[in-house]
């Protein structure tokens, strides 16, 4: 077995009484000393598989393996493993001390010890004038911290974490994210971190899991899941996105290598980059093509030699057709991908382009968030622009027909998921 | 201004219920003291000259005993019913909304039937034509019926079987509110299942425990119903006592006398829970003051 291994999952199924699945065969592994996440709507089992690793559930099929031992058959109470609760799950009869020394007292570990350990720790989260204060008395963010050290002070190998930010307000959560992750670095323990947010996700770990129904739709990187989505799932989930769908069928782009047609329902014939390290779609099977907001660039004019509706072109001159609009990373999905994009696009490259009324303008700020709408029955094309750009361009004007025009290696193309999939801004 | 004159000021709305308890709690009981007071009459009526010898004799040692005897009922009674109302509770309060309501009723119905008939349709379950012992003969289990009631034994069985319900339903107030996910907590800092039930589980419902304890013990101290109904003539309790002093030897000043005790008794266990309340909060404040206030910057300082 790979040392490196701290917890590994093989085609492990849960399924409740009445035949209800939870988890479906899953198999994964994380690394020692990784922040992991779980990321996905409520109700796809994330929650479930952090049970099944603390121990508080018991998988119906396949293992789970601690640094390559099964301990399917371990209690919870025999596990290396710490769990910072929902709503913490503080004993509100213990105060402060009394919380964090649980653990140590049930491992009837010396007294002497246990005030040096759970002083340490308070420390460590600046609470140690707290040791007599009645959890009661706390504010949300310092049961928290209470909640945190009380799991870390029996130094766990995992940490798991069950949407421990959930309810804080925001500007607690950022704080908390930074100190989350300090400590992760600090102490080196592999956290497994849940949540439904995934501009968390994307900023805390080193990798996340993106679930779906009791599926894992994809393990990647914060960059991976971002810029290479595995699905229109993925691609909705994380992040503001453009999702179109439609049959494939070989295509010649321009800028170099093959590409790929979708003959899209309403928004025209797309094109995207064949990602040669990917299978290339059959003619004819169902693929989404995914465009993020920041990638999307405002023309007033068409490019030239474009048509519109979809229809790629060679865009033909060095310079793009003025004016361009930089963009940023999509709201909410924090800057941990998405590299804003200035630069025109290459010439010879061959483009998407549509055109459409603005029917919403969300100023964010740093960007504006804008929606074109194409045609009355079609979901409208979200773009971001940045702000810094947008006022050497004439102000962009409701009612106001514009281009909105990507290059085809933006395009990312991913497997169809069923229509259930949410769509999350 | 006027919101804190209200919040003052004891609420008109409470007259009714405090003239209710003066008319029919305060002043019988002055009446009881005034009467412990007296001498018994040579025809069972109250001579009104002074004597405090009533109480004395409570002292002596047969009324001793029935007092011992007494305490021993109510201290078990409180023992089976906490035994068996703590789980009946838990399971109730982990089921779902649906099973919660219909369990709850099923606690709650036997209250519908009358008292004493509900007594006394022990006396037929358990007697010795009854129906457990006609069951167990025919299946030749036994071979002569076993002596069920009249009884100390008939006396637990309708103890426990009446009291029942007054400590399922504080425990289950309290474990209703419980959060199960401290013990989901407990097990994962470590915890076996019964330090979680120790350490967590108790100490969080005590007070459910205490309060259904209250409501079973003193009643049960002073119960004659049923140790009357299905005790026999064989034991005597406090209650059966004073139901005889004051009925039969028609010894009203004594009975006062008794009757004083019970609920001087029964305010003791009250002022003893209370005081016990007081302190913990008493402890919890000086906790509070003891520790210093400072209030660390909330950026969060990591020392590295």
């Amino acid at each position: 077995m790979n040392d490196q291994l701290e917890l590994e999952f093989e085609h492990v199924t849960k399924s409740f009484t009445g035949d209800r699945v939870v988890v479906n065969n899953l198999s994964f592994s994380v690394k020692k000393g990784e922040f992991f996440s779980f990321l996905g709507p409520s109700g796809c089992g994330k929650t479930t598989c952090l049970r099944m690793i603390s121990g508080l559930e018991r998988p119906s099929q396949g293992l789970i393996k601690m640094s390559g031992k099964v301990v399917n058959d371990i209690h919870p109470h025999k596990r290396n493993v710490h769990t910072v609760f929902q709503k913490y799950a503080l004993f509100p009869h213990l105060n402060v001390f009394e919380n964090v020394a649980f653990g140590l007292k049930m491992k009837k570990r010396p007294p002497a010890e246990v005030k040096e350990r759970v002083e340490r720790m308070l420390r460590m989260v600046s609470l140690q004038d707290y040791t007599r204060r009645s959890i009661q008395q706390l504010s949300g963010g310092e049961q928290q911290r209470v909640a945190l050290v009380r799991a870390l002070v029996n130094e766990p190998a995992i940490l798991l974490l069950d949407e421990p930010l959930a309810a804080l307000d925001l500007k607690l959560r950022e704080q908390m994210h930074r100190e989350l992750s300090s400590l992760q670095k600090q102490l080196g323990t592999t956290f497994i971190f849940v949540t439904h947010d995934q501009g968390e996700a994307l900023t805390l770990s080193d990798r996340v899991a993106i679930m779906n129904a009791g599926n894992i739709e994809q393990i990647g990187t914060p960059t991976e899941v971002y810029e290479q989505p595995a699905s229109t799932f993925v691609a909705r989930f994380v992040g503001t996105t453009n999702v179109f769908s439609g049959p494939a069928s070989h295509a010649t782009i321009g800028g170099g290598g093959s590409g790929v047609a979708v003959a899209t329902d309403g928004f025209g014939t797309l094109f995207a980059k064949q990602d040669e390290a990917k299978p290339r779609p059959a003619t004819g099977d169902n693929v989404g093509l995914v465009v993020r907001p920041e990638k999307i660039r405002i023309r007033v004019t068409a490019p030239a030699g474009s048509g519109h509706g979809g229809l790629g072109t060679q865009s033909s001159t060095s310079s793009a057709p003025a004016p361009a609009s930089a963009v940023t990373p999509a709201n909410g999905a924090s800057a941990a991908t998405a590299v804003p994009t200035d630069a025109p696009i290459p010439s010879g490259h061959t483009v998407n382009v549509l055109r459409g009324t603005l029917i919403e303008r969300i100023y964010f700020g740093p960007t504006t968030q804008i929606k074109l709408q194409i045609s009355d029955r079609l979901p409208p094309i979200i773009a971001l622009v940045a702000n810094q750009t947008a006022t050497k361009m004439p102000s962009l004007k409701m009612g106001d027909r514009y281009y909105a025009v990507w290059d085809a290696a933006d395009s990312i193309l991913v497997s169809s998921s069923q229509p259930t999939a949410s769509q999350s801004t | 201004m006027n919101q804190k004159m209200s919040r003052r000021q004891p609420p008109l709305l409470i007259l009714p219920s405090l003239a209710w308890f003066i008319v029919f709690l305060i002043i019988p009981i002055g009446i009881v003291i005034l009467y412990s007071v007296r001498h018994k009459g040579a025809y069972g009526q109250v001579d009104w000259s002074l004597n405090l010898d009533n109480y004395k004799r409570a002292f002596e040692p047969i009324y001793l005993m029935i007092v011992a005897r007494s305490l021993w009922l109510a201290a078990y009674t409180t023992a089976i019913c906490l035994a068996l109302s703590y789980p009946l509770a838990y399971f109730m309060a982990r089921s779902s909304e649906g099973a919660k309501k219909a369990l709850l009723a099923l606690v709650i119905i036997p209250f519908w039937t009358n008292f004493v008939i509900r007594v006394y349709s022990l006396k037929l379950v358990l007697g010795e034509a009854g129906t457990i012992n006609s069951v167990l003969l025919k299946l030749h289990l036994i071979s002569a019926p076993l002596q069920m009631v009249d009884n100390s034994f008939g006396v637990s069985i309708g103890m426990v079987y009446n009291y029942l319900p007054f400590m399922v339903l504080p425990m289950y107030v309290a474990l209703d509110k419980f959060d199960f996910t401290l013990m989901d907590a407990a097990y994962d800092l470590g915890a076996t299942k019964t330090q979680t039930i120790i350490r967590v589980l108790l100490p969080l419902s005590l007070p459910g425990i205490v309060t259904g304890s209250l409501f079973v013990f003193i009643p049960a101290f002073g119960e004659f119903v049923i140790p009357d109904l299905l005790g026999g003539s064989q034991s005597m309790y406090v209650g059966t006592l004073i139901t005889e002093t004051f009925l039969k030897s028609r010894d009203w000043p004594f009975g006062s006398a008794l009757s004083s005790f019970l609920v001087l008794f029964a305010m003791a266990a009250f002022m003893f829970v209370l005081s016990r309340q007081a302190a913990d909060d008493e402890n919890l404040r000086r906790a509070e003051n003891t520790a210093p206030a400072p209030l660390p910057d909330t950026k969060v300082a990591l020392h590295v």
